[in-house]
C-alpha cells in the first residue's frame, strides 16, 4: 500500500536524492524531478518512481502539473530545488542575484500556488527546503542567506493560509549537510568531501540522510499537528553564536 | 558627520529624517547609478515601504515577482552600491514589521519584507558598514519612524549593527488575540 505520491524537486542529488530514497522506503511513490534526464531517470529507476525532467529558470515548466498526471494527483510535495553563490554581498553580480531569488523564491511560490489545489483535495502537505543560513544569516553567502529567510517566511504564511484546507506547510533547514548542495549559478559542482568543515556540537557533520529523515517525519502522520515550523537540521551549529566551538573545545 | 542620503519614500521622511538630499527607489539600474555618483554623505536611509497587499496564496507569481524586484532586489542593489563607494558608512533600511512575524494576510509583502531583515542582516558584516533596519507597522506616525532613524544613525552608537528595531506598538510581542477571533 502507498503511503501516497510525492513530488520532490532537486530531488536527482543531495539532500533532494536523499529524500527521494527515503520517501520511497517508507511507502510513497515518488516524482523524482531535476534538470538531467539522465540522473532523473536513473533515480526514478531505482526508487520506483516517475522522472520529471526540467528547469526551474524555464517559465513553461511545472513539474507539479507532470507529477500530478504522472502520479494521478498528490498528497506532498516537496520543493527542494535551490542554487547558491558563495559570495558576501558586494561581490555578488545582478544576475545571480537575480537567479537565485527566481529559483529559491520565485519558482517555489509558483510551485507552491500549482501544488495547492491538489493537496487541498487530499488534505496533503508542503515542505520547503530553507537553511540554517535563512535562520541565521551568513555574510560569505548574502543572497542565499536573503532568499532562504524568504522561504522560512513563506511556509509560515502558507502555513496559516492553507491550514483551514488541511494542508501542512513546513520547512527544512539543514546546516552543513554532506552531500548538500551542487547547484550554484556557475553551473553544477561536484561533490566534495566535508573535510575541513568546522564540526557542529554534536561533533558530526549533518548527512543528507539526516535531512530526509527529518522530511519523512514531516510528511507523516505523526507530524499531523506540526505546520508553519522551521526545523533546524544542524547538529546543533545554531544553537550558540559560537556554536563552532563546541566541539573543538570537548576534544581538547 | 557630513550627510544624509534617502532613498526611497516620502520627501516628508526624508525632511523628518534630516537628509541632505533624496532620490526615490525606482529601478536598480536608475538607483544603483545614482548613488555611485553619491558624494558627501557619510549615512543613508533606504525606505522599502510597498502598500499592504494580498497573502501569499492570492498574489500571482508575476506580481510577486515584481513586489520582489522593486522593494527588495533595488533595496539590495543600493547597499551594494553604497558598499562598493568604499567610504564607513551608517545605513538604515525601513520595511514593514511583517519582516519580523509575518502576517499571512499580507503575506507576500511579509515574505518580502523578511528578505529586507535578512539584507541587514548580511550587510552588516561587509567593512567599513554599519547596517540597522527599523521595521515600521502602518499606523506608525512618520514623526516616530524619523525619530528611531535618527537614532539608527547616530555615529557614536558603534555597537549598533545588523539589528533590526520594530515600530509596531508592541502588537508583535505576543500573540495578537483579535487576530485569532477575526479568523
Amino acid at each position: 500500500m502507498s503511503a501516497g505520491r510525492v513530488l520532490v524537486t532537486g530531488g536527482t542529488s543531495g539532500i533532494g536524492a536523499a529524500i527521494c530514497r527515503r520517501l520511497a522506503a517508507d511507502g510513497w511513490h515518488v516524482a523524482v524531478a531535476g534538470r538531467s534526464v539522465e540522473r532523473a531517470s536513473a533515480l526514478a529507476a531505482e526508487v520506483g518512481g516517475v522522472a520529471i525532467v526540467g528547469d526551474n529558470t524555464d517559465p513553461t515548466h511545472d513539474p507539479v502539473a507532470d507529477a500530478a498526471r504522472a502520479l494521478g494527483g498528490l498528497d506532498a510535495a516537496v520543493l527542494n530545488a535551490g542554487v547558491i553563490l558563495d559570495a558576501d554581498l558586494l561581490s555578488t553580480p545582478d544576475a545571480d542575484w537575480d537567479l537565485l531569488l527566481h529559483v529559491n523564491v520565485l519558482a517555489v511560490q509558483s510551485q507552491a500556488l500549482a501544488a495547492r489545489a491538489h493537496l487541498a483535495a487530499t488534505g496533503g502537505s508542503l515542505l520547503f527546503t530553507s537553511s540554517d543560513a535563512g535562520v541565521w544569516g551568513e555574510a560569505p553567502i548574502a543572497a542565499y542567506s536573503v532568499t532562504k529567510r524568504m522561504v522560512l517566511a513563506m511556509a509560515r504564511c502558507l502555513a496559516a493560509e492553507w491550514g483551514p484546507q488541511g494542508i501542512r506547510v513546513n520547512a527544512l533547514c539543514p546546516g552543513d549537510t554532506a552531500p548538500g548542495m551542487l547547484t550554484t549559478t556557475t553551473g553544477r559542482r561536484a561533490p566534495g568531501t566535508s573535510d575541513g568543515w568546522l564540526p557542529p556540537p554534536l561533533g558530526q557533520i549533518v548527512e543528507a540522510d539526516d535531512v530526509a529523515a527529518a522530511a519523512a517525519f514531516l510528511l507523516s502522520g505523526e507530524a499531523r499537528r506540526i505546520s508553519g515550523v522551521g526545523l533546524l537540521i544542524d547538529a546543533g551549529m545554531r544553537s550558540s553564536s559560537t556554536g563552532f566551538t563546541a566541539a573543538q573545545e570537548a576534544s581538547s | 558627520m557630513t550627510g544624509i542620503l534617502v532613498v526611497g519614500g516620502p520627501a516628508e521622511l526624508a525632511a523628518a529624517i534630516g537628509g541632505t538630499s533624496h532620490c526615490p527607489l525606482t529601478t536598480r539600474t536608475a538607483v544603483c547609478a545614482e548613488l555611485a555618483s553619491a558624494s558627501g554623505i557619510d549615512r543613508a536611509v533606504i525606505v522599502a515601504l510597498p502598500e499592504r497587499g494580498e497573502t501569499l496564496g492570492q498574489t500571482s507569481p508575476d506580481a510577486f515577482a515584481r513586489l520582489a524586484d522593486a522593494w527588495l532586489t533595488v533595496p539590495a542593489g543600493a547597499v551594494k552600491t553604497l558598499a562598493a563607494l568604499g567610504q564607513p558608512l551608517r545605513i538604515t533600511l525601513v520595511f514593514p514589521a511583517s519582516a519580523c512575524m509575518p502576517d499571512h494576510r499580507d503575506g507576500a509583502r511579509s515574505v518580502v519584507a523578511a528578505g529586507l531583515a535578512m539584507l541587514v542582516e548580511v550587510s552588516s558584516a561587509l567593512p567599513g558598514l554599519a547596517v540597522n533596519g527599523v521595521a515600521v507597522a502602518d499606523d506608525v506616525p512618520l514623526e516616530e519612524v524619523a525619530a528611531v532613524v535618527r537614532m539608527t544613525l547616530a555615529g557614536d552608537l558603534v555597537a549598533l549593527n545588523g539589528a533590526t528595531i520594530r515600530l509596531d506598538g508592541g502588537r508583535d510581542a505576543v500573540m495578537a488575540a483579535e487576530t485569532r477571533a477575526e479568523d
